[in-house]
């Protein structure tokens, strides 16, 4: 589990002090050449474009520094797409760790999650977190499942519906793979990716049995009127071109109470999130009295993320 | 009501309450060893898990002695419990209900829906209504009872809904609910459903998976009078990637041609050239891939 004060106080004082020097000279040129802010530096301002350069890892960073990091997050969305957001930081809950079960029963395969995804999530609109396999009856070969399904009616008759997102496994092979360590696993056991410290080299995409990463080819397509305001730094904040993102258990809302997206848009009630601590949530019960299963269980990842059908 | 239909009705709402009160073992002696050959007919409650409740453990299980058992719900009721489940609700016992032990407290979402042409008593209070089964006629036309298989005609508009008064519902019993109650009617006969919904592993939870539990009724999602979800056209897909493309065998399963998934253009011509020079010819058709390829960085 992350500790910020040792963290803090293994840091090289020395480098430290040298980046701070290198971001007040930023800042320095950045206050001279304000009127060259427009076009140059990414669209970014030149002190924002020298303090974006010298961020740290997420993990290393004192709470000012986030701050600052999330003020300079606001900012470039404002230049970007015009659009004033709210980056927030919150915390994990005490005693909380999420999970997820899914009743492949009950899925018609409508794909409402996905959309209620990409809009909660600020997804380039040719990304999708959530995958729908449509699955012969009685088989579960994933490698003949079509997430690409487009029939005029669903469910088909001979068929059923698998979604399949990030599992938050907790035992995460892509976290390993990860060189740089910009993904890690947060204490309420989500999955998540520093955005701005990630170097796109897709290590973890190769890693992952699930499929469930995806990468930013170009910078999200994003419709500014279709923006999401509410945002987390390690959520659904508007990403970069270049870096790996996934679904984090909409860590913007849970963090805070509520269901995530997925949950909400399904029309069929098939999707049960909750505390994995807390003995009198839905999902315990489900996971205590449901032939649960998890996908490619034998790979040791640990999914924090269940199906189950009705008995 | 004329003298041939009175029977009839009668008889339809004895059955049902008779394969209900069957189901949940509240006929008769409530703990009673099933007298043996019984097990045919009760149907229904023996494949029941019982065990998988929660807290029924601790509960004074009759113990399974010998062969089928039929228990009562209300053994395992306690007043505390029901005003856990059903906290707008006065603590009488309700037997055979889908009350569980140790349900974690719930509100329950009244539908939105509008029930229409309520209350009966606006026009029946001038008109003499018929309770008879018969095919509808207008105004009451509206309505197409849909409900499983009891909708081949042995469910009634009376079996559920009560004439008189505010033509609100009314179980089997006779007690009436309000529209709102509508959970309490459905798990006469859906119990499994009912304790999953009260456990929620069915139905949705909504205003956060933290703080109050708020659950929807039935009537939220399933329509009371034709309750199974009708198919409907998914939302779009993702788009298809290079390496993602759909799987070989997708074109032929399905019959209707969909819209163009943004396959690119010279990917479709390499997968229709390949399968003119045939695809099993190695190196061929591995040259024909890469050669797309590059065709496609290109364009």
């Amino acid at each position: 589990m992350r500790n910020p004060d040792d963290k803090r106080q293994e840091t090289d004082t020395s480098i430290r002090a040298r980046r701070n020097f290198l971001k007040g000279l930023g800042l320095a040129a950045g206050a001279g050449s304000a009127l060259f802010a427009g076009g140059a530096w990414g669209g970014n301002s030149m002190s924002d474009a020298f303090a974006d350069f010298f961020q740290e890892n997420y993990q290393r960073m004192s709470a000012e520094e986030i701050r600052e990091a999330i003020e300079r997050i606001e900012r470039k969305a404002k230049r970007r797409y015009g659009v004033d957001i709210k980056c927030e930081n919150t915390p994990p809950q005490e005693d909380v760790v999420f999970g997820y079960a899914i009743n492949v029963s009950k899925c018609r395969g409508y794909r409402d999650c996905v959309h209620a995804c990409v809009e909660e999530n600020n997804l380039g609109r040719d990304t999708q977190y959530i995958r729908v396999i449509e699955m012969d009856r009685d088989s579960t070969d994933l490698h003949h499942g079509d997430h690409y399904y487009d029939h005029g009616q669903v469910p088909v008759e001979g068929k059923y519906y698998l979604p399949m997102q990030c599992m938050q496994c907790d035992n995460p092979p892509c976290v390993k793979a990860c060189p740089v360590q910009a993904t890690w696993t947060e204490p309420d056991g989500i999955v998540v990716v520093d955005y701005d410290w990630c170097i796109g080299c897709r290590y973890c995409m190769a890693a992952c049995p699930y499929q469930a990463r995806h990468f930013n080819w170009g910078a999200p397509d994003l419709v500014p009127a279709q923006i999401n305001p509410d945002t987390h730094y390690l959520g659904n904040r508007p990403r970069p071109k270049g870096v790996v993102e996934k679904c984090h258990f909409c860590v913007q809302r849970t963090r805070k109470g509520r269901q995530p997206a997925c949950q909400e848009a399904c029309p069929t009630g098939s999707r049960i999130f909750g505390n994995l601590l807390d003995p009198n949530s839905e999902i315990r019960y489900v996971l205590a009295h449901k032939a649960v299963f998890r996908l490619k269980e034998e790979l040791g990842t640990e999914p924090k993320f269940w199906y189950f059908r009705d008995e | 009501m004329d003298a041939v239909a009175r029977p009839f009705v009668l008889l339809t709402v004895f059955c049902a309450w008779a394969v209900f009160a069957a189901s949940v073992g509240a006929v008769g002696e409530p703990a009673g060893p099933a007298p043996p050959g019984d097990s045919a007919s009760a149907v229904g409650v023996d494949d029941w898990d019982w065990s998988a409740v929660t807290g029924l453990d601790d509960a004074p299980v009759i113990a399974p002695s010998s062969g089928t058992q039929s228990r009562a719900l209300s053994d395992y009721v306690a007043p505390r419990e029901i005003e856990n489940a059903f906290p707008d609700f006065d603590a009488q016992p309700r037997q055979g209900y889908a009350v569980f032990k140790d349900v974690p407290p719930f509100e329950v979402i009244p539908s939105q829906r509008d029930p229409g042409m309520h209350p009966c008593s606006s026009c029946h209070q001038w008109v003499k209504g018929d309770p008879s089964p018969r095919n509808l006629k207008k105004p009451h036309d509206g309505f197409q009872l849909s409900h499983g298989l009891h909708g081949k005609g042995s469910f009634w508009c009376f079996t559920c809904h009560d004439l008189e008064g505010s033509g609100g519902l009314r179980t089997l019993e006779g007690e009436k609910l309000d529209f709102g109650d509508a959970y309490i009617l459905c798990s006469q006969c859906h119990s499994r459903q009912a304790r999953d919904w009260a456990y929620g592993a069915h139905g949705k939870r909504v205003s956060g998976w933290q703080g109050k539990r708020q659950v929807l009724n039935c009537t939220a999602c399933h329509y009371q009078h034709r309750p199974r979800l009708k198919p409907r056209e998914p939302k779009a897909g993702p788009r298809v990637r290079m390496g993602l493309e759909r799987p070989e065998h997708w074109v032929s399963q399905d019959q209707r041609p969909g819209p163009d998934h943004g396959v690119h253009s010279t990917w479709k011509r390499a997968r229709s050239d390949d399968a003119v020079s045939g695809r099993d010819k190695g190196e061929g058709s591995q040259q024909v891939i890469s050669e797309a390829l590059v065709n496609d960085e290109k364009s």
